[in-house]
């Protein structure tokens, strides 16, 4: 049974996912709805908030174990209960911990299935710590790639930028993670949910983000007092979450987050560093919150990259929504058989080798994938 | 031991190295020869000196410690088996006047001469010609000239050549190992010569040598080769396919590989069960038929790109003595009904017809490439001299 009457979902994930999506719902003033979708009946998570149990026949609520074919399996199992919570909705923001089965096998699947709908998805991941070890790291890799070719566009966080300092203790650095991701996505969430004078709304935003493929993101929360302008744009510079590269952005999206006190100085002080920081030749986009309760005082800057300038076609109605599926099949399927395709997928123990290249295909990619075969697990 | 020849191959799955001396007729037979996993090694390229040359000293070990402790055998030189999609092979022509009114054995060693003049860049190593037919004016197809009228006189050759540096990271390899390399010869052309009949090279037959890094392959017609070439895939890409797909350890891929798949599909779905790496890492079961899947559509693409590769049109047609599998992957289960259904041509294992020795390997067909540069060595080169291997062995050392 849908009851979703905001057009902007929230989606949960996995453990951190769920975590994350169910700390943001609990904010106050923003207009959108959550789901939680988890294969692990057992974990905590508030009540009140839909949940989708992933996987009930076959897990029996259990989990994964860490294994991501069962992730992705159980999603496949539970799609009718996602596809449920999908009418009406514009656009979807999918949150998931890389490394795990259901945050790793899972979420590509359930973000495969919301675009299948016509509906552009953004995901926001985080990756392992790398103390957890290769193989969560590799899957986690592997996971990324899977939500690259699911999402319209995604985020990818590693946990070791969100944790900041290395001589925290592992429960700190655990918990400052969490926390970093829940506020870095909260910012954007709100930036959506709750529009201020200039406004990012979901049609605007549903341009932005179809296709625009990978992203970095930074953050800065609380600047208060004379000069907090500057103080925001200090603490977005120095952010650990821009080192990770992104050749040439070619879309900037930046929310300002203020009170009623926010001066048209301010704002132009930040536009014009963001558009600094990022490269001045991408389009820019920029929002404003107005939220005295939540910000009174204050500024948070919430800025995101993509590499792609996204697509101008998507916010517009049926037949451009149609449009928009076919072109986001297509784009699905020329990454699947695109031999020089950017994207390593499946390219495995032949990663830095120099490819086999056949009447342009790449033979080293799995032929299943380039042709497109599915299997039946 | 008089008149033995050494052959190393480093190849992408495992390290051979045989030495075998002549026998009976033009038969060789093998006198010791070891088989290690190789490391370093991918797509038929050495990636790594180090790795590939602890393969090459484990292996020369195991074949000079092998025998009986008062037969120990000093390999100083060895004959290099090559491959891999660096590997191609061009059409040249020679061509002479004849100096009098008929085709004499001057003009014939001339056309030879001119057709070894074919200029390759730097970066290129020739490993072989191939002589094809002569041609006299506008009558082509001769295969012997001598005594015939005409003006013009050309030989038809097929050389085949390879990356340089690729060949000298073999000999580098080798060479920390203190094995010297003679002469590399090419993969697939050594396995025709050990695996086929003159006869069926008369005939037509197609050798398709299956490595773990890339796929040879050599099609004669007529007594001669045709085309001949590699390319970079192999058994690997079938392991990685799996792994990729079933999400399992590249050691699990690999015994799915070997154990359960087939290459033509339609055997029956049944559940495999996938064994955990570790204690740790619960058992799983898999679907038989989707495993077949995934194996058959990377066999069949690879059969498809060896055919456009073969090229010529209607060359296939003339293989009327069909296709002879050789190497580790031709024991892929199924691989054979599925080349027949994608050539239209009969097709069998390659076993060694020449040499002796291999009997006791479960695949021999995987050392055909090696039985067959032990045969063309000693058919094309002398030996070094005994005193030469020993000096190599005692002071190279």
């Amino acid at each position: 049974m849908n009851e979703n009457t905001s057009p902007l979902l929230l989606v949960g994930v996995g453990g951190a996912g769920c975590s994350l999506a169910a700390t943001i719902a609990r904010q106050p003033r923003v207009d959108a709805a959550t789901l939680l979708a988890d294969s692990d009946a057992s974990a905590a998570r508030p009540a009140g908030l839909p949940f989708v149990l992933l996987g009930g026949d076959r897990l029996a609520g259990r989990g994964t174990g860490g294994d991501m074919v069962l992730g992705r399996l159980a999603a496949e199992d539970s799609s009718a209960s996602v596809a449920e919570r999908l009418q009406g909705v514009r656009l979807a923001v999918v949150a998931a911990g890389l490394g795990g089965g259901t945050g790793g096998g899972s979420a590509p699947e359930i973000v495969s299935q919301i675009t299948s709908f016509g509906i552009p998805a953004i995901a926001f991941a985080t990756m392992p710590f790398s103390f957890e070890g290769d193989d969560r790291r590799q899957k986690a890799q592997r996971a990324a790639v899977a939500l690259e070719e699911a999402a319209d566009a995604t985020v990818v966080l590693p946990l070791e930028a969100l944790a900041g300092g290395r001589d925290a203790t592992i429960d700190e650095a655990m918990a400052k993670a969490a926390e970093s991701f829940s506020s870095a996505v909260s910012l954007f969430w709100r930036m959506l949910g709750r529009p201020g004078y200039i406004k990012i709304d979901i049609e605007r935003a549903r341009r932005v983000i179809s296709g625009a493929g990978r992203g970095r993101f930074a953050a800065a929360s609380g600047a208060r007092g004379e000069g907090r302008a500057a103080a925001a744009l200090d603490m977005l510079a120095r952010s650990p979450l821009l080192s990770a590269q992104l050749a040439k952005p070619r879309r900037i999206l930046c929310g300002i987050l203020a009170g009623d006190d926010l001066t048209l100085r301010e704002t132009g002080e930040i536009a014009e560093g963001v558009r600094d920081l990022f490269g001045r030749s991408a389009t820019f986009d920029l929002a404003t919150v107005n939220d005295e309760e939540s910000f009174g005082g204050q500024i948070s800057v919430a800025a995101l990259a993509f590499e792609s300038s996204g697509d101008p076609a998507a916010a517009d109605g049926g037949a451009q929504e149609r449009k928009l599926r076919s072109r986001q099949q297509a784009r699905r399927g020329r990454r699947a058989s695109s031999p020089l395709a950017l994207s390593p997928q499946g390219r495995g123990r032949f990663n830095n080798v120099e490819p086999t290249v056949w009447n342009g295909e790449d033979l080293d990619i799995p032929t299943f994938i380039r042709r497109n075969i599915s299997l039946d697990l | 031991m008089s008149g033995l020849y050494a052959v190393l191959e480093i190849g992408t799955t495992r390290t051979v190295l045989a030495a075998a001396e002549p026998s009976a007729g033009d038969r060789m037979k093998v006198v010791r020869y070891a088989c290690i996993p190789s490391a370093g090694v991918r797509k038929s390229q050495i990636l790594g000196i180090g790795k590939a040359a602890q393969s090459v000293k484990s292996v020369l070990r195991a074949v000079e410690r092998g025998g009986e402790a008062d037969d120990a055998l000093t390999i100083g030189n060895a004959f290099l088996v090559a491959t891999g999609r660096h590997v191609k092979a061009d059409p040249y022509q020679g061509v002479v006047q004849v100096e009098g009114a008929r085709v004499g054995n001057a003009d014939i060693e001339a056309a030879v001469r001119s057709s070894r003049t074919m200029p390759l860049p730097k970066d290129r190593e020739l490993l072989d010609i191939a002589d094809r037919t002569y041609s006299l004016d506008s009558l082509c197809g001769i295969t012997s000239p001598r005594g015939m009228s005409g003006r013009i006189l050309r030989l038809d050759t097929l050389q085949i050549h390879a990356d340089a540096n690729r060949l000298n990271d073999a000999r580098t390899a080798a060479g920390e190992a203190h094995l010297e390399l003679r002469d590399p010869l090419f993969a697939p052309t050594c396995a025709a010569e050990a695996v086929t009949s003159e006869v069926e090279r008369r005939d037509g037959v197609l050798v398709l040598d299956f490595g773990g890094g890339s796929t040879g392959y050599a099609a004669y017609a007529g007594g001669c080769l045709c085309a001949a070439g590699a390319i970079g895939v192999g058994g690997d890409h079938v392991t990685n396919d799996i792994a990729h797909a079933f999400q399992t350890t590249y050691a699990q891929a690999e015994i799915l590989k070997k154990e359960e798949a087939c290459a033509m599909p339609g055997s029956g779905d049944r559940r495999v069960t996938l064994r955990g790496d570790s204690p740790l890492m619960a058992a799983r079961t898999l679907s038989r038929n989707a495993i077949d899947t995934v194996v058959n559509a990377r066999m069949k693409e690879l059969l498809t790109v060896l055919g456009d590769a073969i090229g010529d049109g209607d060359l296939l047609q003339h293989m009327r003595a069909g296709v002879v599998a050789t190497g580790g992957g031709s024991a892929l289960k199924g691989l054979f009904p599925l080349v027949e259904s994608v050539f239209g041509l009969p097709v069998r294992a390659g076993k060694p017809l020449y040499v002796d020795g291999f009997e006791n390997e479960p695949n021999p067909a995987s050392l055909a490439a090696v039985a067959g540069a032990l045969s063309y060595a000693h058919r094309n080169y002398e030996q070094k001299s005994v005193l030469e291997n020993l000096i190599k062995g005692i002071f190279g050392k």
